[in-house]
C-alpha cells in the first residue's frame, strides 16, 4: 500500500521535474504492453533500486541528479554513457536481471557471516559497469559505506605518477591516484561518515612530526590523505583496515565495488621502477588494501567485483571467464565467490531500449524493420547497439 | 616411391599380450576394458609367400604394354628427336653409343679422377681398368683373371711378360690361354657393352663368311706347339678355332691326326668340323658322305650328339645343290636326333626352312608343321643361328607361300614372352618387317593394312623405298586414294623423295583416280592432292639446286599441273607451266595432252587468255595436238586483236571461222 | 623440232664473273630478253647454278607431336608407365596453366615450365593402379581368419609397428631412411594404477597423444632397422616397468608439479573452511566444505571454464554460503 502510494508520489515528482507529457501506465504485470504503442512502457517511476523487482524488468529508471553527482563524480559510469547522459539531460539506467539478482542476494544476505564476494563477468559491452552502478546506487540509498574503485586498471596502465614508497622498501606508490581515490571516497561517503561518527581505532604515525591519534574521526584521516599526497597510499591502507575493523564490529555496513578487479592480478603494468623495469601489481602499495578488503575475514559487508577482458593487456584477452582473467592467484584469493553472468539484451530489453532512444529522438529515421536490422547487427549487445544508433 | 609394411605381425607382439595378462599385480585404474572373456577365437596367420627381391618389380613391369606411338626406349621422346628414317635411327643410336665410348675413353685417360666407388655394391665397370705395360708386375693369377674376363690383348701381353721373366706357367693356364686365343683368333672382340654397334653390325659379316680369316702360324699355333704332350683339349681347341675361322683343310687334317693317335675328342669339336664340311667337299653326295662318316666316328667314340650336332648337320645339308638329296637326308636326320633326345631349337627350324623352301624348288608347307609345333612356346637362345629363324620364316611366308595367316602366326610367336629377343640384329628385324608388310599389303584389305601400318611405322620399322612402292601399288589397286597424302608425308619424312619411280607412282595414282566427292574421306582430297603436288614440285626444285639425283620429267610436270588445276590453285599452276615453258630444253618429255587440256580449261575459267595462249604456243612448238586446244580457246574467250593475231600465227586462219 | 625461238641469256658471262669475284649483283636486274621475234637458242649445256646468296638453313621435317596419333582408347598405362616430368608432346590433353593478363588465354602446354615443375600423377591413373594391384595380388597371402574386425585385431595385436622401404634409382640400393621404426600403442591396453599412469605419462612426455590415447615411439638412432625395433620395444618395456617404481624423491612433489587439481591440497579448501568456520569457537567441530562443492571446484579447474561448469560452481557456492 505504502509502496504504491510512494510510487505514485514519485511519479508526480518525476513528471514535475521532467515537464513532460507522461502517460500513466498500469504497473500490474498482468497487462501485457502493446507493441510499440505508448512511449512510457520502458520507463518506471521507481527510483529506488531497493524497490526494484521483476516487475520493473527492462524498464528505465532515472537517477536523481544530485545522487548521481554524489556517487559518480569520481568515476563509475563509462565515458560514453556520461556523454549520453549529458545529451539526454537525464541519467537513466535500465533494470536488468543481473542487477536484480545481485540486489536479491544482497538484500537476503546474512551480514554476520563473512563477506560474500560476487564477481560480475561477461563479454565486452554487456553492462557490467552499469550493473555495478545500479547496485552502487542501491548501496548509497541504503546506508552502505561505499568503497568504490571506478576502474582499477587505470592505476596500472595510466598512473599519474609513480614514486618509491616512503614506508616500505621496494614498493611503488601512486600518490596522485591514491589522493584522487580518497577524494572520491569522501564525495561518496561524506554525509554518511558524518552521520555515523566513525572513529579510528589505532594511532597512525606518518612521520616524526605527523601522526593521527586513535579515536580521531575517519573524515580527518581522509582529509589528511588528501592534503598530504605523499602519504596518500598509506592513508588509504589505514582507512581500509579501519573500515574492516569497524564493520566487523558492527558499526557500519560496507559495500565494496571494484571494477576491473583482475587488474590487480595481471602481471603487466605500465609502471616502471627506478631502474626502468616493469613492476607487477603486488609491488604497488595501492593493491594491498584492496586485496585485503576483498578477503573473507570480515563481516557485515558485501563485495561486488567485476572482471573484464579489457582490463588485461593485449594477448591475454582470449576469454571472458573469471578464472582465466583472474589467474590462479586471483582465483585462489577470491574462492569461493558467486559468479554472476551479465549477458546481452533479451528481446524485451532490446525493444525497450529502442523505445527509449525513440523517445529521446535519438533515432530519427525509422524505416520498416529497422528494429530487426539493429537487433541483427548488434547481436543485442548494448555497447554495439549504442555505437550503431549513434549513426542514425 | 616406398612400400610400407603396416601392421607387421611379429612374435614380439607377445609383449603386449603379456602386459595385458599380467594384470594380477597391478591395480587397474578404472579401466573399462576388463573384457577377458570375449571369444578368444583361434586365428592362424598364413605363411608369407616367398619372393625374390625383384619379383614385385617384374610383376609390375609385366603390366606395361607397348605404346605404338612412342619411339624405342633408347631414343629421346621428343618430336624433334625421334628418328624418322633408317639413317636417322642408326645415327642417333650410334651417336649415343659413341657418347658412351667417349665416356669410357675419358675414364681410361684420366683414371686418377675416377677411383671413387659410389655404388653399393661396387660396379666394376665404373672403375678404371688395369693397364699392363712392359714393366708391370704380373704373375699367374693376373693371367688367369684376364683370361676369365676375355681380355685377349692384355692376356697375351701378360703371357709374353711371364715368358720373358721365365716364370713357369701351369699347363691348365696355357690350355685356357690357348682356348681364348683360338676362340677369338687373337683379335680383340667387340666389347659386349657396345650394344648399338652389335645391333647395327649388319652386313659386315657376310663378307667374312666365305673367306678364311684364321691367322696361320700365329700365337695360337705357337701355344699349341708348346703344349707337350698334346692333350685332347689342346687338339679340340685348335681344331675348333681353325674351323671357326675357316681354316678348313688344316682343321680336318688335325682331326684325322687326332683320330690316328686315338685321342678322345668331344662332341663340339666334331660339330665344328661338320659345320665346315661344305668347304671341304664340293658335291652334295660327297658332303653327305663325309658327314655320315664323321657322325659314325662320333658314335664310335661314344660321343653323344647335341643340338649343335643337329644344327651343324642341317647346315651342311642346306648347302647341297641337289634338292632331293637335301630333303631326304634332312628327313632322315630329324627323327634320329629326336630319338636321341635332342630338342630342336629355332636354328634347327631355320635350317629346315632354307632346305625345304627354296626359291626355285617346289613349294613346301613344312612351315605349317613347324608353326604348329612351336606355337605359343617361349624360346631362349640356344644356338647362334636361332636369330635367323624369324626373318627367314617371314620371308618364306611372303615369297614362297604368300600366306597371310601363317605370317600372322609367326608374328604372334615372335611376340609371345621373350621371343622378341631372338629377332637378332637390326638387319634381320628390318627384313622381317619388310616381308611382313609387303605380304600384308598384298593380301589384306587396305583399311586393315593401314591399321597395321600405323602400329608399326615409324617406330618399330621404317619401310624402304621398295616397300613404299608396294604399298602405293596396293593403294592403287584398291582405289584408296585418300591414303596417298598420308603416304606422301611419310615418304617425305623417311627421306624417300629422291626416288624418281616413287614420285612418278604417287603422281600417277593421284592423277588417275579422280576423287569421288561423295565419300567423306575423299572430300578434302583435291586440295590435299594439290598440296602434295606442290610439295613435290618444290622439293624437286630444291633438290635440283643442290645437285641431287632427281630431276623433272615432262610427264611428272604434267601430272603436277593437272593436280594443281584440280585443287583449284591456278596461280601455282601457271607458275609450274611457266617453268615448263621456260626450261623446255632441260626437261625430257612433255606433259600429257590431257594435262594441257585441263590447264587451258582452267585458264578459260580464270579468264586469263595469255596463259591459254602460252599453253597453245607450247603445244604447237612441241608438236602436240593443238587443234582442240585452239578451239577451246577460241570458244572460251572473246579475244582482242593481239591475241587473235597470235592465235592466227600459231594455228592458222582456219580456226577463226569455226 | 619446228622453228624454235631461242632466248639468249646475254648477261650470263658477266654474272659468272660476278659470282666468281663475289660482287653483289642484287641491284642489277634479271635480264629476260623477251623478244618474241628473235630466235631462241637451244642451249644443251647445263647451266651452272647461280651462287646462292643466302644459305638457307635446311631443316629436316619435324613430325607433329605424337599426341595427334594417339587413339582415344589407347592403353595409357603403356604410354606413361613410370613417374616422369610432364612432356607436352606425349600427353594428349589440351592443358593450360599460368597467369596472363586479363583476357588472354593461359599459356599452352608446350614449353610450359610450370606444368613441368609441378609433380604429375599421370602414372597413377585408376586403371594403372588397378592393373598394378592385380599384378601384385599373387604375392599377397590371404587375411587371417579370425581377425576380421578391427576390434579383434586391436585386441590380439595392440602394438602397431610401421617401417618403410624405399626404392630409388641411384647407384646404391641402400637408403638411410629405411632404418626408422615407429611403434604405437593405445594406453588403454596397458594396465596402470594412478601413480603409475601419471609417472608413465611424464616419462613419455610428448609421445602421448591425448585425443587418440596413443603413445608412439619413433626410433632411428641405430643404423639397422632390427636394432631400432629392439630399442623401441625396450623403451616401451622400460617405461612401463619404471612407472610402477616409486623413487624416494617423488615425495617432494609440490603443488606446481601436480597434474590435476585436488581440492584437498589447495587454497580453496582453506578459504572455504575459513568462511564456514568463521563464527565457530575453539574446540567446536569444524564444518568441512560439502563434497559437492569440492568436486565442482575441481571440475572447474581441471576441465577448464565453460558456462556449464561456472553455473554449477555458482549453485554450489550459493548453497554453501546460504545466499
Amino acid at each position: 500500500m505504502k509502496m504504491i502510494r510512494n510510487r505514485f508520489g514519485n511519479l508526480s515528482r518525476v513528471s514535475v521535474q521532467l515537464q513532460r507529457h507522461v502517460q500513466q501506465m498500469a504497473t500490474s504485470a498482468a497487462v501485457a504492453p502493446a507493441e510499440g504503442a505508448t512511449i512510457n512502457e520502458f520507463r518506471t517511476a521507481v527510483a529506488n533500486p531497493g524497490e526494484h523487482s521483476a516487475l520493473q524488468l527492462a524498464k528505465f529508471y532515472t537517477i536523481p541528479a544530485e545522487q548521481k553527482k554524489q556517487i559518480f563524480t569520481g568515476g563509475g559510469l563509462p565515458k560514453q554513457y556520461e556523454l549520453q547522459i549529458k545529451t539526454f539531460t537525464e541519467a537513466c539506467l535500465m533494470v536488468r536481471n543481473p542487477a536484480l539478482e545481485l540486489l536479491e542476494y544482497i538484500k537476503g544476505a546474512d551480514l554476520t557471516k563473512p563477506v560474500v564476494r560476487y564477481v560480475l563477468y561477461g563479454e565486452n559491452g554487456t553492462g557490467k559497469t552499469l550493473t555495478m552502478a545500479h547496485v552502487l546506487h542501491y548501496g548509497a540509498l541504503n546506508d552502505f559505506l561505499l568503497v568504490h574503485v571506478p576502474w582499477a586498471p587505470n592505476w596500472m596502465k595510466r598512473p599519474k605518477e609513480a614514486s618509491n614508497a616512503a614506508g616500505q622498501e621496494g614498493m611503488i606508490d601512486l600518490p596522485f591516484d591514491a589522493a584522487a581515490w580518497l577524494v572520491h571516497f569522501k564525495n561518496q561517503n561524506g554525509k554518511l561518515l558524518q552521520r555515523l561518527q566513525l572513529k579510528t581505532g589505532k594511532e597512525y604515525v606518518w612521520s616524526k612530526r605527523e601522526s593521527t591519534p586513535a579515536g580521531s574521526p575517519l573524515l580527518e584521516l581522509v582529509e589528511h590523505g588528501i592534503a598530504r599526497i605523499k602519504y596518500a597510499s598509506e592513508t588509504t591502507a589505514a582507512l581500509i583496515s579501519e573500515l574492516k575493523q569497524l564493520s566487523t564490529a558492527g558499526q557500519c555496513k560496507v559495500m565494496v565495488a571494484i571494477d576491473g578487479f583482475n587488474a590487480f592480478f595481471h602481471p603487466i603494468t605500465r609502471i616502471f621502477s627506478d631502474n626502468k623495469q616493469r613492476v607487477t601489481p603486488d609491488r604497488i602499495t595501492l593493491t594491498q588494501p584492496f586485496l585485503d578488503i576483498t578477503n573473507y575475514d570480515w563481516t557485515n559487508g558485501v563485495c561486488i567485483l567485476s572482471v573484464d577482458k579489457i582490463a588485461m593487456t593485449e594477448g591475454y584477452m582470449d576469454s571472458y571467464m573469471p578464472r582465466y582473467l583472474l589467474g590462479q592467484a586471483g582465483f585462489e584469493h577470491l574462492d569461493p565467490f558467486v559468479p554472476v553472468h551479465v549477458d546481452n539484451y533479451t528481446d524485451k530489453e532490446f525493444h525497450s531500449y529502442i523505445n527509449y532512444y525513440l523517445d529521446r529522438h535519438w533515432i530519427n529515421k525509422t524505416p520498416q524493420g529497422f528494429e530487426e536490422q539493429l537487433k541483427f547487427m548488434s547481436n543485442k549487445n548494448p555497447y554495439s547497439l549504442m555505437q550503431l544508433v549513434r549513426a542514425l | 616411391m616406398f612400400l610400407s609394411r603396416h601392421l607387421r605381425l611379429l612374435p614380439r607382439a607377445s609383449i603386449a599380450r603379456s602386459l595385458g595378462s599380467s594384470g594380477a599385480h597391478y591395480t587397474t585404474a578404472a579401466s573399462s576394458n576388463a573384457a577377458p572373456a570375449e571369444e578368444d577365437s583361434p586365428f592362424e596367420i598364413p605363411n608369407r609367400i616367398e619372393r625374390t627381391p625383384t619379383d614385385i618389380l617384374q610383376a609390375l613391369a609385366g603390366t606395361v604394354g607397348r605404346d605404338h606411338t612412342a619411339p624405342h626406349y633408347k631414343f629421346h621422346d621428343d618430336p624433334f628427336l625421334i628418328p624418322m628414317s633408317n639413317a636417322a635411327k642408326r645415327t642417333y643410336a650410334m651417336s649415343k653409343e659413341s657418347g658412351r665410348k667417349a665416356a669410357k675413353w675419358i675414364k681410361e685417360e684420366h683414371r686418377e679422377l675416377f677411383l671413387h666407388q659410389e655404388a653399393q655394391p661396387a660396379v666394376e665397370k665404373f672403375a678404371p681398368s688395369m693397364v699392363y705395360t712392359e714393366n708391370s708386375e704380373v704373375d699367374e693369377s693376373s693371367l688367369q683373371q684376364l683370361i676369365a674376363q676375355s681380355e685377349v690383348k692384355d692376356a697375351v701381353l701378360v703371357y709374353n711378360l711371364l715368358e720373358q721373366k721365365g716364370s713357369p706357367i701351369s699347363a691348365d693356364l696355357k690350355q685356357s690361354l690357348l682356348e681364348l686365343v683360338c676362340f677369338h683368333n687373337n683379335q680383340e672382340p667387340l666389347p659386349e657393352e657396345y650394344i648399338e654397334e652389335r645391333w647395327f653390325i649388319q652386313n659386315n659379316r657376310r663378307r667374312d663368311r666365305h673367306g678364311k680369316t684364321w691367322k696361320d702360324g700365329d700365337l695360337a699355333e705357337k701355344l699349341y706347339a708348346e703344349i707337350e704332350p698334346k692333350t685332347p683339349q689342346a687338339y679340340a681347341s685348335l681344331i675348333r678355332g681353325m674351323a671357326k675361322y675357316l681354316q678348313c683343310e688344316r682343321a680336318y687334317a688335325l682331326l684325322q691326326e687326332a683320330g690316328e693317335k686315338q685321342i678322345q675328342l668331344d662332341t663340339n669339336t666334331f660339330n665344328s668340323i661338320i659345320e665346315i664340311v661344305s668347304y671341304l667337299k664340293d658335291t652334295a653326295e660327297q658332303r653327305w658322305q663325309l658327314c655320315t662318316e664323321l657322325l659314325q666316328e662320333m658314335s664310335q667314340q661314344k660321343l653323344r650328339p647335341n643340338l649343335g650336332t643337329l644344327n651343324a648337320v642341317l647346315q651342311c645339308i642346306s648347302t647341297f645343290g641337289n634338292f632331293k638329296l637335301a630333303r631326304s637326308s634332312a628327313l632322315q636326320v630329324l627323327p634320329e636326333f629326336k630319338q636321341l633326345g635332342v630338342n630342336p631349337s629355332l636354328g634347327t627350324y631355320y635350317y629346315l626352312l632354307i632346305i625345304f623352301c627354296r626359291e626355285r624348288g617346289p613349294v613346301s608347307h613344312v612351315i605349317v608343321d613347324i608353326l604348329n609345333d612351336i606355337a605359343g612356346k617361349e624360346f631362349q637362345i640356344e644356338h647362334p643361328k636361332d636369330t635367323y629363324f624369324f626373318a627367314t620364316a617371314m620371308d618364306v611366308c611372303r615369297n614362297h607361300l604368300n600366306d597371310k595367316s601363317l605370317a600372322k602366326k609367326v608374328d604372334e610367336l615372335l611376340h609371345t614372352g621373350k621371343n622378341y629377343d631372338l629377332v637378332g640384329d637390326s638387319f634381320k628385324e628390318s627384313v622381317y618387317y619388310r616381308n611382313y608388310l609387303a605380304l600384308l599389303c598384298q593380301t589384306e584389305s587396305i583399311e586393315d593394312f593401314m591399321l597395321t601400318y600405323d602400329l608399326l611405322v615409324p617406330n618399330i620399322y621404317i619401310p624402304e623405298p621398295g616397300i613404299m612402292e608396294e604399298i602405293l601399288r596396293a593403294i592403287e589397286i584398291n582405289n584408296a586414294v585418300e591414303h596417298v597424302p598420308r603416304i606422301w608425308s611419310d615418304m617425305v619424312v623417311f627421306d624417300h623423295t629422291h626416288r624418281e619411280s616413287l614420285l612418278l607412282s604417287v603422281l600417277r595414282i593421284m592423277v588417275d583416280n579422280k576423287p569421288n566427292a561423295e565419300l567423306p574421306a575423299q572430300q578434302q582430297l583435291p586440295e590435299q592432292c594439290a598440296k602434295v603436288a606442290l610439295d613435290m614440285y618444290e622439293r624437286v626444285e630444291e633438290a635440283m639446286k643442290r645437285l641431287r639425283k632427281v630431276s623433272f620429267t615432262g610427264q611428272m610436270l604434267g601430272n603436277i599441273l593437272t593436280l594443281l588445276v584440280r585443287g583449284g590453285n591456278f596461280e601455282k599452276a601457271s607458275e609450274v607451266f611457266a617453268h615448263i615453258d621456260k626450261n623446255q630444253h632441260r626437261i625430257p618429255g612433255t606433259p600429257a595432252e590431257s594435262a594441257l587440256h585441263e590447264y587451258v580449261e582452267a585458264s578459260v575459267q580464270e579468264k586469263s587468255p595469255s596463259q591459254a595462249l602460252a599453253a597453245l604456243q607450247y603445244a604447237v612448238e612441241n608438236n602436240m595436238e593443238s587443234s582442240a586446244l585452239a578451239k577451246l580457246i577460241h570458244e572460251g574467250f572473246t579475244l582482242n586483236e593481239t591475241h587473235l593475231a597470235k592465235l592466227k600465227t600459231l594455228v592458222g586462219e582456219s580456226f577463226l571461222d569455226k | 623440232m619446228s622453228t624454235g625461238l631461242t632466248r639468249v641469256w646475254e648477261r650470263l658471262p658477266l654474272k659468272k664473273q660476278a659470282a666468281q669475284s663475289g660482287i653483289r649483283v642484287f641491284s642489277q636486274q634479271q635480264p629476260e630478253i623477251e623478244d618474241e621475234e628473235e630466235f631462241r637458242v637451244l642451249n644443251l649445256r647445263t647451266v651452272k647454278q647461280q651462287f646462292q646468296r643466302r644459305r638457307e638453313v635446311r631443316r629436316d621435317p619435324v613430325t607433329p607431336p605424337r599426341t595427334n596419333r594417339m587413339a582415344v582408347d589407347q592403353d595409357w598405362t603403356a604410354a606413361w608407365p613410370a613417374p616422369r616430368s610432364f612432356h607436352p608432346a606425349s600427353v594428349p590433353l589440351p592443358l593450360r596453366q599460368g597467369f596472363t593478363e586479363r583476357g588472354a588465354a593461359a599459356p599452352s602446354k608446350f614449353a610450359n615450365a610450370e606444368l613441368m615443375k609441378i609433380p604429375n600423377f599421370l602414372h597413377l591413373t585408376p586403371p594403372a593402379i588397378r592393373q598394378q594391384c592385380e599384378a601384385i595380388k599373387k604375392f599377397c597371402s590371404p587375411w587371417p581368419k579370425g581377425l576380421e574386425t578391427e576390434a579383434k585385431w586391436q585386441r590380439h595385436f595392440p602394438v602397431e609397428v610401421i617401417t618403410t622401404d624405399y626404392l630409388q634409382s641411384l647407384p646404391t640400393i641402400r637408403n638411410l631412411e629405411a632404418r626408422r621404426v615407429t611403434i604405437s600403442l593405445k594406453l588403454s591396453d596397458l594396465k596402470f594404477d594412478a601413480h603409475a599412469r601419471d609417472k608413465f605419462l611424464r616419462l613419455v612426455g610428448d609421445r602421448y597423444n591425448k585425443d587418440t590415447d596413443t603413445v608412439t615411439f619413433v626410433t632411428d638412432r641405430c643404423p639397422l632397422r632390427k636394432q631400432n625395433y629392439d630399442y623401441a620395444m625396450y623403451l616401451l618395456t622400460a617405461c612401463y616397468h619404471e612407472s610402477f617404481v616409486t623413487e624416494p624423491w617423488e615425495a617432494s612433489k609440490s603443488e606446481a608439479d601436480m597434474e590435476v587439481y585436488l581440492f584437498e591440497r589447495n587454497q580453496s579448501k582453506i578459504a572455504a573452511e575459513g568462511i564456514l568456520n568463521w563464527s565457530a569457537k575453539e574446540g567446536d567441530n569444524k564444518i568441512s566444505p560439502p563434497p559437492a562443492y569440492a568436486q565442482c571446484v575441481e571440475q572447474l579447474i581441471n576441465e577448464g571454464e565453460n558456462e556449464y561448469n561456472l553455473a554449477k560452481y555458482k549453485e554450489e557456492v550459493k548453497k554453501m554460503l546460504n545466499v
